[in-house]
């Protein structure tokens, strides 16, 4: 227990000798930022896919053949409705649409706006859309970014698609998606599905999938095994499948990052370890002195932890806090591209604080253990050295 | 009344891969409380070695010690540490102050593992500065004291938990004369209040010492001689 001598004690050990501990606190800050940015950035986006996925359809019926992927007949649709359990099953039209010169692709979605439950799913994205004027034209909605691309290119109320037949199809810009949708949706048109079908190829009463959504959660498995075996080439995606998928191209990128910063952090024990070594003559100079003037090696092991404490909190603290002022307040330049990469149309995501505490705790762990067994070790070295020569 | 410190058949060897070294060879060695006793001889001769085996700092390879009673070469760290800071305080030639410490926290060094109150730690800290004259310091890093300062700060501490024996290794080597000439009136005054010091040296200074003391003559790790000078 620390009296109030002791704390004094401990007062002049850390803040007496503040140069001394400088350099370790600066390096530990910067350690424990970069981690916990990491670690910002990746809880955040994983939060805002989970989430944006909840409001997916919980499976989606495709059709292979020969290994590919093909255009599904609209006629399945009344044998997926015949499955007792299903409920809102909607075709949709999609597909990638990459764009002369060579560069950049958009995610081209064509509803049915007139399909009530394709209109109950997309009233989240198109929000305030008056829906009679938008399809009283070839209009289409498009993702900021998709439009401010267009609008570089001068295409500032309308984009000419080339489509599967070679003829030119003009669509008009008539507005843009909510910023919210961003990360799913930074690359996505939303337009007719008539007017999708005639730029992508796909043929008339057919479609490129079925979306449905399962009430009852305990049939589900059921469900996915009987619309298995409706067609010998059905192929059925879950929901669960998908943020698994989704799970693991970011996960590539925490791996990555992880063995970058476990490196970090052994170079970074490393380094602290060389610097108490380093400072060995003082440090023993005055663990002798502490020694001969009737402390005991427990006393001095004792204010050493609370010094290595008080530097590791307060590193922790600032480090931590630096992150969260970076990754949330400013966006997290630099770092947030590498996550979310830049390559078509990098999301312009607002990064929506969410914080791990299991994993805020496994840092401090992995930053906390190395620290203290660099500094006490060569401490403790001292301590047991005969005191007479620790002043010598 | 039992001597405060009794020394029998002490030797301390280092071994080394070619020979084995003898620094004291048996000595034998009785101070009684109150008592100031004078080791002299020149470098090599054991003065530091005995000093240290008496203060615990260093232990003997054969032989008795005991001070206070206490066999302290058996002590277990923790008891010999604790033992140490309230019966011997050390005054050394280097004078081993922490140099980013105030003179007061300086002072105040062997009283931390005690858990005293804070305000006993003050008060005890006062006491001892004013006994050794640099109470007006008593804020002063020690970096920036002179030496005869310095010396002073470290017999505050020493004195500091009120300790039966106060040991002097080479006090006034690193001290001009005037200084030396200070630290024998310190010395004095220590002498009066009863404590039982114990001085290695060679300096010439300590024969114009004004109070009863005894002078032990060392020489290549044995006790040649010693005297009584009232």
């Amino acid at each position: 227990m620390l009296n109030r001598v002791k704390l004094h004690f401990l007062a002049l050990s850390v803040f007496g000798e503040s140069s001394r501990h400088l350099a370790t606190v600066l390096l530990s800050v910067l350690v424990i930022f970069i981690l916990s940015s990491v670690l910002f950035i990746s809880s955040s986006i994983k939060y805002t896919v989970t989430t944006a996925l909840e409001n997916e359809a919980d499976m989606t019926v495709q059709r292979v053949r020969g290994g590919m992927l093909a255009q599904v007949p609209l006629s399945w649709e009344k044998d997926i409705v015949n499955i007792r359990g299903i409920d809102s099953v909607s075709p949709r039209v999609w597909g990638r649409y990459f764009t002369k010169p060579k560069g950049k692709s958009f995610l081209i979605i064509g509803v049915d706006f007139l399909d009530s439950n394709a209109n109950k799913a997309l009233s989240k994205i198109v929000g305030s859309t008056d829906l009679k004027k938008f399809l009283n034209a070839h209009n289409m909605l498009v993702s900021a970014k998709v439009k401010s691309w267009m609008k570089k290119r001068f295409y500032t109320d309308s984009y000419s698609f080339l489509s599967a037949d070679g003829e030119f199809i003009k669509m008009n810009i008539y507005a843009t998606l909510p910023k919210n949708s961003d990360l799913l949706s930074n690359d996505v048109i939303i337009m007719p599905i008539d007017d999708a079908r005639k730029i992508l190829g796909i043929k008339e009463g057919y479609v490129t999938d079925f979306v449905l959504n399962v009430p009852n959660d305990a049939q589900k498995v059921f469900i996915e095994d009987k619309l298995s075996s409706l067609h010998f080439d059905i192929r059925v995606v879950s929901k669960k499948e998908s943020l698994a998928a989704y799970d693991e191209s970011f996960n590539f990128r925490n791996g990555f990052f992880l063995t970058l910063f476990m490196i970090l952090l052994a170079t970074f024990s490393l380094i602290l370890y060389q610097r108490y070594t380093q400072s060995y003559s003082t440090q023993k100079r005055q663990i002798g002195i502490y020694r001969a003037l009737g402390w005991s090696i427990k006393d001095i092991l004792t204010l050493k932890f609370y010094e290595i404490v008080v530097i590791i909190l307060g590193s922790y603290v600032t480090g931590v806090g630096l992150a969260y002022i970076f990754v949330y307040i400013a966006n997290a330049p630099v770092l947030r591209d590498i996550f979310l990469g830049s390559g078509n149309f990098s999301p312009d995501v607002v990064l929506i604080p969410v914080i791990d505490f299991s994993a805020l705790s496994s840092i401090f762990l992995l930053y906390a253990i190395p620290f203290v067994a660099s500094v006490l070790i060569p401490v403790w070295k001292i301590a047991v050295s005969d005191p007479k020569e620790a002043m010598l | 009344m039992s001597p405060i410190v009794e020394i029998e058949g002490l030797k301390r060897f280092y071994n080394t891969p070619a020979e084995r070294v003898e620094v004291l060879k048996g000595i034998n060695l009785s101070i009684e409380r109150g008592e100031t006793l004078i080791l002299k001889g020149v470098s090599g001769s054991g003065k530091t070695t005995l000093l240290s085996i008496i203060a615990g700092l260093d232990r003997p390879s054969e032989g008795k010690v005991l001070v206070e009673g206490e066999a302290i070469a058996k002590l277990p760290d923790n008891h010999l540490s604790h033992f140490r800071g309230r019966h011997i305080g050390m005054v050394f030639q280097h004078y081993n102050l922490i140099e980013h410490f105030s003179v007061k926290d300086n002072v105040s060094v062997p009283l931390v593992p005690m858990n005293l109150r804070y305000q006993k730690v003050g008060q005890r800290v006062e006491d001892a500065m004013k006994k050794a004259n640099i109470s007006h310091k008593s804020d002063m890093l020690a970096a920036r004291l002179s030496g005869g300062e310095k010396q002073r700060c470290t017999i505050a501490r020493a004195i500091v938990t009120n300790p039966e024996i106060v040991i002097c290794d080479e006090p006034t080597a690193n001290l001009d004369r005037e200084n030396a000439i200070k630290f024998l009136d310190i010395l004095k005054n220590l002498h009066n209040m009863g404590k039982t010091i114990i001085i290695a040296t060679h300096d010439s200074i300590f024969e114009s010492l004004n109070f009863s003391h005894t002078v032990v003559y060392m020489s290549d790790g044995e006790i040649e001689k010693s005297e009584s000078i009232e």
